[in-house]
């Protein structure tokens, strides 16, 4: 049984009160929560511990939460997963995102749970989301494990001022939250962004790949490379452009989305690092719905999914709140669902302008579990 | 000598994947991700010296023997 649940309740005691009425009757083998940066993370974890003793309780800091039919703004989300989904969850914390050598020690902390079948094993991943260095994880990450791990990084509702994160009654800061679920029915991954190919490519020469800035696109300065892709004439107008004209790393037709942030003299600033070399292609946004309705369909074809756990850019929440459509898009979550709006996703690497949910499924009545 | 690099990156999605296609897949787009596209390599690219140093550099990353 996979169980969701919300609180608007300011006072975060009262909040954590009311999630576990919700959740009452699951058998959890891990809760995740997805609460608003108006509450005390420290409190969050104390009071989850309390109110979950049995389980594993990890969760981040948002900029907006998400459940079946409902995107909010200072609240609490939540999604209980119980021991017939989950057998088993193991939990690690890499303890600075800056310290590379702190990722092989959260996986070895993993043991064999991280060299599990990549069928029946999930992995979570929650990133502090003004760490910088989500791209640094999930590259050592995935250098270690074959497991898919799927994520957002923690926001603040906007402030850009300080993010966190809890797991198992601590709250912590420029850190990473890795747990692995064995799910013995499986799971599916759904990626949707919203994007097509706008039929121009950029090509970086020249990138500072710490500051996640590209400084050249085809010999000339990103400014002016960017500015004629998109048909601008000043860097002003080139970026209102940002959101609807990202870039992407294509794998196949799959974009792998860049966002830009701002322009830093001739150089543009992104969301995420960009190699130097490979080529870009410019990207012309499409509508989150229909793409997402979609993606849902395709990923339910069988009816076994019970649960999804979405991380959802803040970006596309912006855009949705902007047309007035959050509950519309919330609402295309029939089935139990709980995420937040993120400062970025995590899909094998680090990404943005991206949904990417889990979609865990049931054992089909029909058939032995995978 | 050419297509070197395609055939050391095929060489870390074999040994990394162990016959497992959607592992296979997701090696392919780390690769990508870590700035090697695989499929702009063909049995006739020169050998790039510097290519073929990164391709190492990644399959030692990954503990893959190539």
């Amino acid at each position: 049984m996979i169980k969701t649940a919300l609180s608007k309740a300011t006072v975060t005691a009262e909040a954590v009160e009311e999630l576990a009425a919700q959740l009452h009757g699951v058998v959890a083998s891990v809760v995740l929560l997805f609460y608003s940066s108006q509450h005390d993370a420290r409190e969050v974890a104390r009071l989850a511990r309390n109110a979950w003793p049995e389980a594993h309780t990890i969760g981040c800091s948002t900029s907006g939460e998400i459940v079946s039919g409902e995107m909010t703004d200072g609240a609490i989300a939540a999604m209980a997963i119980d021991r017939t989904v989950a057998v088993e969850v193991s939990v690690a914390v890499v303890s600075d995102m800056g310290d590379a050598s702190r990722v092989d020690a959260a996986c070895q902390q993993l043991g064999s749970a991280l060299h599990g079948d990549v069928g029946q094993h999930v992995g979570i991943v929650l990133m502090d989301g003004l760490s910088g260095k989500e791209e640094a994880v999930m590259d050592r990450l995935g250098d270690l494990t074959d497991l898919r791990f799927i994520g957002g990084s923690s926001g603040d509702d906007l402030a850009f001022s300080a993010t966190s994160l809890i797991v198992d009654g601590d709250a912590l800061s420029n850190a990473a939250v890795l747990a692995v679920l064995h799910v013995p029915a499986g799971y599916r991954v759904i990626k949707t962004q919203s994007f097509c190919r706008a039929g121009k490519q950029l090509t970086p020469t020249r990138v500072d790949a710490a500051k996640r800035e590209v400084i050249e696109f085809d010999g000339k300065p990103a400014s002016e490379a960017y500015c004629e892709a998109v048909g601008a004439r000043t860097v002003e107008e080139a970026g209102t452009r940002f959101m609807s004209n990202p870039v992407g790393l294509m794998d196949g037709d799959e974009p792998y989305v860049r966002s830009p942030q701002a322009f830093d003299g001739h150089a543009l600033k992104f969301y995420c690092a960009v190699s130097e070399g490979i080529e870009l292609d410019l990207l012309q946004s499409t509508d989150i719905l229909a793409d997402t309705q979609r993606a849902l369909a395709e990923a339910n074809s069988d009816g076994r999914v019970i649960g999804i756990l979405n991380f959802n850019c803040i970006l596309r929440t912006l855009e949705l709140k902007a047309q007035n459509k959050t509950h519309e898009y919330a609402s295309l979550f029939s089935l139990p669902t709980a995420g937040f709006s993120t400062y970025g996703e995590a899909n094998i690497g680090h990404i943005n302008q991206t949904a990417t949910m889990i979609a865990f499924l049931g054992v089909d009545a029909g058939a032995e579990p995978a | 000598m050419a297509g070197q690099v395609l055939v050391l990156i095929n060489r870390l999605i074999d040994a990394r994947a162990k016959g497992n296609p959607t592992v296979a897949s997701t090696t392919r787009t780390k690769l990508l991700l870590k700035g090697i596209k695989a499929e702009n390599w063909t049995p006739s690219s020169a050998d790039d010296p510097a290519m073929l140093a990164k391709v190492r550099d990644v399959a030692r990353e990954m503990g893959v023997a190539i």
